[in-house]
């Protein structure tokens, strides 16, 4: 497969729980354990920072080496993929379908016609239209164990893989600490308890422009929090501020999406793809989420 | 009659292929299986009486199996 | 952009994040689970028996479960032995040699020496390969005083169509052994009179008793084809053809025929002596079922038919209705009813006449006639917890035979189908963990 350097983590104690502490994915990520003794503790240590490595590195867009590059390299020729990789792809397909085309892990390629830096752009009409040609799920050929995509086109599973590694690594190390485990995986976030009387974590959702008061607090027992949004990155076009969220029917980025939204629910993966749909809902993001019956925070 | 049974046989594996042919268009998308994950919508759905029945079938009747294999013989036939 | 009010989806989200990260999204995915149930079985006049069953599945990871099945029954009562009636008391010798039995005048002689326990137990192991890809195999031991049975079995599923098809094969191989009291009988050889003093009998093919010869073998082999297709969110429809070949010894030890007085002789109809009957070593047999199964307001419906031939010349149709019914407080109502009509098979004969040339192969064991039967049966289950399943029910069988054409004599004055009437009971108890 691809390398899987061991990550280097740190583990602490602190009066209820233990913390182990790493980076992966771009992000800072943490794991909250209840377990029995340090033996425990650095088990799941050991399980997290790998089974996250090994997620980057099989599925990450920056890996030479990783699945989706091999993909990717390869647009044109059917290549087969594994069992784990299969059910990614089917997934995305069902997202494809579920939001009427709004999600589709093959948009990637319209980033080349926009920067994101804050500054002022002018984007190229025709640029768009023929990387359009090389976006849309329905031009790929997939079947249970391979997958054929056109030339020109590229499969992007970072909307899609941090949230999968968070139910991923809680799953795995969920046993380890059966009064509770939260992964934190750079804000995607999946807890696990297996005793039905744990106590909850308490997470503050934070303000997306950096103010340090948080704007809200959710108690999680069994469940996941994901968060869509970023504002640091958005571009201005004829003085109106755009987002970093592209359309893949358009081209464009979604016009007046909110800032960010935060979806509770069962899974991480499920989560995050609700907040990324509601992103992509522009205007309407709270009317759809609010159609969903969950909680979640919509800042704009 | 036996030409008969050989007509329904070929029949029956026509009609199988051109279902078989036909299934892929016909079906249900992951998130419609709700329905087919009730415990009475299993294939093995009350297993254990249908196995007890095809014994005392078997035990009265001269036909056996069918649905499924036959799990062994006994000797009250 | 938005047309109207924007569509739930989260359902769906779950499904398919489920089906992603490999956990069951509807019903808690269930470690295992034992179903055990006892039946009560009471054929009016005849046989009553009794079966239990004790079936243990247990998945032990994603890939793989097992499963151990267990049954005990006991059986006593009177079983037809294949001869007919006659106006006088008939004596007959039972298995053994050295008992007999007694008939009742103008009654279809009936067997009631027999008595019987078995054990059986099965094995299964299942395996996932990939996504769509199950494989699995399985063993089969059962023993009763007079017959042992060996078997393996295996088969392999694969599925299409986003899991909305599945091709199954199947194939199994038993091997069994009849010893049955005092040795197999010669075919067509005369059955002796009882000795009535518990030593060894004379006569053909008379063994020392008890099933102590090595026995006569016979081996049975099947396979079959399935098609399982999922039509829409709520029905799901099944087809399977199955193709399969016993060889070795097929008779039935115990069962006999009338050799009775021509029509130019002083009684006709009445019986001269009693000849073992005689089948052929060997049967080849097939199967076309077909099943839907309908979720339809809160239950389901579930109707099959199956057509069977072999070429033993029978032929069969069955057709089975089952619905599943829920109603208040947890409890379901299942009620059942089959129909089902053989026809004879060749070589079966209610009698042989004295002076006719004996055929190859003969006998009047009533389950080779032409008959119909009818089940008529309702349940009611309970669903105590998440857990838990309690169900009792009732059940009527009924065959009900072909009228054949005029028999010989004074055999027109009975009716030779031994009908058959049966009620059966049964409870039953399923928990999950």
């Amino acid at each position: 497969m691809g390398s899987e350097a061991e990550l280097p983590y740190t583990l602490r104690a602190t009066d209820s729980h233990w913390v182990v502490a790493f980076a992966a994915m771009a992000s800072p990520c943490e794991i909250l354990a209840r377990c029995r003794d340090e033996s425990d503790a650095r088990k799941v240590a050991v399980l997290a920072c790998a089974e996250t490595a090994r997620i980057e590195a099989k599925f990450s867009r920056y890996r030479d080496d990783s699945v989706v590059q091999t993909i990717n390299r390869n647009a044109g020729e059917r290549v087969t993929v594994d069992d784990e990789t299969a059910r990614l792809l089917q997934y995305a397909g069902q997202c494809y379908e579920l939001s009427g085309g709004r999600f589709d892990v093959t948009s990637g390629v319209l980033r080349r016609a926009w920067v994101f830096d804050g500054g002022e752009v002018s984007p190229d009409a025709d640029r768009i239209a023929s990387l359009l040609e090389c976006v849309g799920w329905p031009k790929v050929e997939f079947d249970d164990t391979g997958i054929r995509l056109l030339p020109g086109m590229e499969l992007d599973l970072g909307g899609i893989g941090k949230e999968y590694a968070a139910d991923r690594v809680a799953d795995l190390v969920a046993r380890l600490a059966p009064e509770g485990v939260m992964v934190n995986l750079g804000g995607d976030i999946r807890a696990i308890a297996d005793v039905p009387e744990a106590d909850p974590w308490t997470v503050g959702i934070e303000d997306p422009d950096g103010k340090a008061v948080a704007i809200g607090q959710i108690d999680l027992v069994n469940g996941a929090i994901a968060t869509s949004g970023d504002a640091r990155r958005f571009c201005t076009v004829d003085g109106v501020r755009l987002g970093h969220i592209l359309d893949p029917r358009t081209g464009w980025p979604v016009e007046d999406a909110p800032r960010s939204v935060t979806v509770i629910s069962d899974t991480c993966t499920g989560a995050g793809f609700l907040a990324t749909l509601a992103m992509l809902h522009g205007p309407v993001a709270e009317a759809f989420l609010d159609a969903q019956g969950i909680t979640f925070h919509c800042v704009r | 009659m036996k030409t008969i049974i050989r007509v329904m046989l070929l029949v029956s594996i026509v009609a199988a292929a051109a279902l078989l042919g036909a299934c892929s268009t016909v079906g249900v998308e992951v998130w419609e299986r709700d329905i087919m994950a009730k415990t009475e919508m299993q294939p093995d759905y009350n297993s254990v009486d249908r196995a007890l029945d095809d014994h005392i079938y078997f035990s009265k009747e001269a036909s056996s199996g069918g649905r499924g294999l036959g799990g062994g013989g006994c000797g009250c036939n | 952009m938005q047309l109207n009010r924007p569509e739930r989806i989260r359902t769906a989200v779950t499904a398919c994040t489920a089906a992603l990260l490999g956990t069951s999204a509807n019903a808690s995915a269930q470690a295992g689970k034992v179903d055990s149930s006892l039946l009560i079985y009471s054929e009016v006049n005849r046989v009553q028996a009794a079966e239990g069953v004790v079936d243990f599945k247990k998945t032990v990871n994603e890939r793989r479960s097992y499963g151990l099945r267990l049954v005990l029954d006991a059986l006593t009562g009177a079983s037809p032995n294949g001869a007919t009636p006659s106006t006088h008391v008939q004596t007959f010798t039972g298995a053994s040699g050295s008992t007999g039995y007694t008939a009742p005048a103008n009654e279809i002689p009936l067997d009631d020496t027999f008595t019987d326990k078995r054990l059986a137990l099965d094995g299964t192991l299942v395996e996932s390969l990939d996504r769509v890809t199950v494989v699995n195999a399985g063993g089969h031991f059962s023993i009763e005083h007079d017959y042992s049975s060996v078997g393996l079995s295996g088969g392999v599923s694969r599925d299409f169509n986003r899991r909305n098809t599945t091709l199954s094969l199947r194939g199994s191989y038993n091997h069994d052994t009849v010893s049955p009291i005092g040795g197999a009988p010669a075919p067509f050889g005369t059955m002796p009179p009882p000795t009535n003093n518990g030593g060894e009998g004379d006569g053909e093919g008379e063994g020392e008793g008890g099933g102590s010869g090595p026995g006569e073998g016979k081996n049975v082999g099947d396979v079959a084809v399935g098609l399982s297709q999922v039509i829409d969110r709520e029905t799901i429809f099944q087809f399977d053809y199955s193709y399969g070949r016993s060889s070795g010894y097929l008779n039935d030890p115990y069962k006999l025929l009338s050799l009775v007085q021509n029509e130019s002789d002083a009684e006709p109809g009445e019986p001269l002596a009693y000849l073992y009957e005689s089948r052929p070593d060997a049967r080849s047999r097939q199967s076309l079922f077909s099943e839907v199964r309908r979720y339809i307001a809160g239950g389901t419906v579930d109707v099959s038919y199956r057509y069977y031939w072999d070429d033993w010349g029978i032929r069969s149709n069955t057709v089975d209705f089952l619905s599943h019914l829920p109603i208040r407080g947890g409890r379901a109502l299942e009620p059942h009813v089959r129909w089902y009509r053989q026809s004879a098979a060749d070589f079966y004969t209610r009698y042989l006449v004295d002076g006719a040339s004996i055929p190859s192969y003969a006998s009047a064991d009533a389950r080779l006639a032409g008959f119909d039967a009818w089940t008529a049966g309702l349940k009611l289950s309970f669903t105590m917890n998440e857990f838990d399943v309690l169900s009792v029910g009732a059940e009527y069988y009924t065959q009900l035979g072909e009228r054949g054409p005029p028999a010989i004599g004074i055999l027109q004055n009975y009716d030779l189908f031994p009908k058959l009437d049966v009620f059966m009971l049964r409870v039953g108890f399923t928990h999950g963990f």
